[in-house]
């Protein structure tokens, strides 16, 4: 099978990953900061280590700021039902996933908080900062956008968003699911205040694991409460992170793959994953321009993400025609509705062709022979 | 020779595992090894929690060190 649906979730995973999962289930299989047995201590350590390598890898200030959650929209769920407030106001962008949009509609409606769309089709940088500035009201307390499209390869200038957000004491709040593993990131120096990720998209983990890094000065009310290890006679979540929002029993194997992908996109660089990925659109786009009735959205910007329709086939029936032939590819509004109506995909959606690192131009070939046959 | 004192082991009341194991991990960047241990709930006043055990002659450093990672044991027991 060829793989292009590394949007969803990364596939193939790299053999390292593969086994740390499986030497933390056969060696390491004790409850983290429960007990201090060998085996439950040993789980710790993998965590806390896992811990230190998303804190470097996203420019977080230290280890406890990084809260292990069960997947990205459960840590953007924790993050916006634990830092928006009732009657404020909150800017989003036009490109957010359910992910973001279905907790803020919840919010609206349980918060009376109002939101506020801005734009970024078919804006430069400059002109999304100033879209953006324009939608600042004096209750504005909270922006939350993705860092990189899970529609089209799109990314929003972040540092500038922080800046802006943090000038107007905004809380800044990013979706990074598509970009961690695939763009730099240092939440410092983008005055990013909340950051979620999954484990198994480009960080090439497993899925069960989200990660919800926060700054210092941020501390968002909990969204789950139960056992946390200590303060066990206290009738409230502990003071202080991560354990704060880290109820229940966290998945072990889980991050101790994602303590290996991340280990494993170190060593091939983030330089080396993006050239990667953009030889590949490059590649694609060139050969689907070759072709009747296509078109790409955003065909601009080259990244991990192509998106494309046909002029008289369907979304669905192009991606199950593609699986017949061994291509895996994704139709449909791909859980991000206000993306594609502001790309003008048709209503049926459209197909994404996404890369990962482990994708080859001759797959690529095969993609571009099986929509000409 | 044999320094009875050095025998001696002090836990630090932490909390949690994760600032217990960063604890930890600060002490052994000093050169001094420490053990991430359990308090039994009748030591801490809210129920369950972690600390580290490590030689009494070491507490001076210990107690520098973690103030220089910002970690505030909420107390230090001698364990003789």
């Amino acid at each position: 099978m060829i793989y292009f649906d590394n949007a969803a979730t990364s596939n193939p995973k790299p053999p390292a990953v593969l086994e740390a999962i499986a030497t933390c289930v056969r060696e390491r299989g004790g409850n983290p900061g429960r007990g201090a047995h060998r085996l439950s201590l040993a789980a710790a350590e993998t965590v806390y280590t896992c811990r230190e390598a998303a804190c470097t890898l996203l420019g977080a200030a230290a280890p406890e700021q990084i809260v292990f959650m069960p997947s990205a929209t459960y840590a953007l769920n924790a993050a916006l039902w634990g830092l928006v407030h009732e009657g404020d106001h909150v800017l989003y962008s036009e490109l957010e996933h359910n992910a973001v949009m279905r907790p803020l509609y919840a919010l609206r409606a349980a918060r009376h908080i109002s939101l506020e769309r801005f734009r970024v089709i078919g804006l430069d940088d400059e002109a999304i900062l100033q879209d953006i500035a324009h939608r600042i009201r004096p209750d504005t307390r909270l922006l939350v956008c993705v860092h990189a499209s899970n529609v089209c390869s799109v990314y929003l200038p972040l540092a500038r968003i922080g800046a802006l957000c943090r000038a107007h004491g905004i809380t800044f709040v990013v979706d990074a699911a598509q970009s961690a593993g695939h763009l730099p990131i240092d939440m410092a120096a983008m005055q990013i205040d909340a950051l979620a990720l999954p484990a198994h998209k480009g960080l090439l983990g497993i899925q069960g694991c989200g990660v919800l890094a926060l700054a210092p000065h941020v501390m968002p009310a909990p969204l789950v409460q139960g056992g946390s290890g200590y303060d066990s006679r206290a009738h409230a979540m502990p003071p202080s992170l991560p354990e704060r929002l880290e109820a229940g029993t966290l998945p072990t194997p889980a991050i101790a793959g994602l303590l290996s992908g991340i280990g494993f996109v170190r060593s091939l660089g983030l330089d080396e994953i993006q050239s990667r990925v953009k030889t590949l659109f490059l590649a694609a786009r060139e050969r689907l321009e070759t072709l009747g009735g296509i078109q790409i959205y955003q065909a601009t910007h080259a990244g991990a993400v192509l998106l494309f329709s046909h002029s008289t086939r369907s979304a669905t029936s192009l991606a199950r025609s593609l699986d017949k032939a061994g291509i895996a590819v994704r139709a449909g509004l791909h859980c991000a509705p206000l993306a594609h109506a502001a790309l003008g995909t048709p209503e049926g959606g459209a197909v994404r062709v996404s890369f990962g690192p482990f994708n080859t131009l001759q797959e690529v070939d095969a993609l571009w022979q099986a929509l000409k046959a | 020779m044999y320094y009875p004192t050095q025998k001696k082991k002090t836990v630090a009341a932490i909390g949690a595992m994760t600032v217990a194991i960063k604890a930890q991990r600060a002490l052994a960047s000093e050169g001094i090894a420490a053990e991430v241990i359990a308090l039994s709930p009748e030591q801490t006043r809210r129920g369950c929690a972690y600390g580290i055990e490590f030689f009494e002659a070491d507490e001076r450093t210990v107690r520098a060190a973690l103030a220089a990672v910002r970690i505030q044991p909420s107390q230090f027991i001698s364990k003789g």
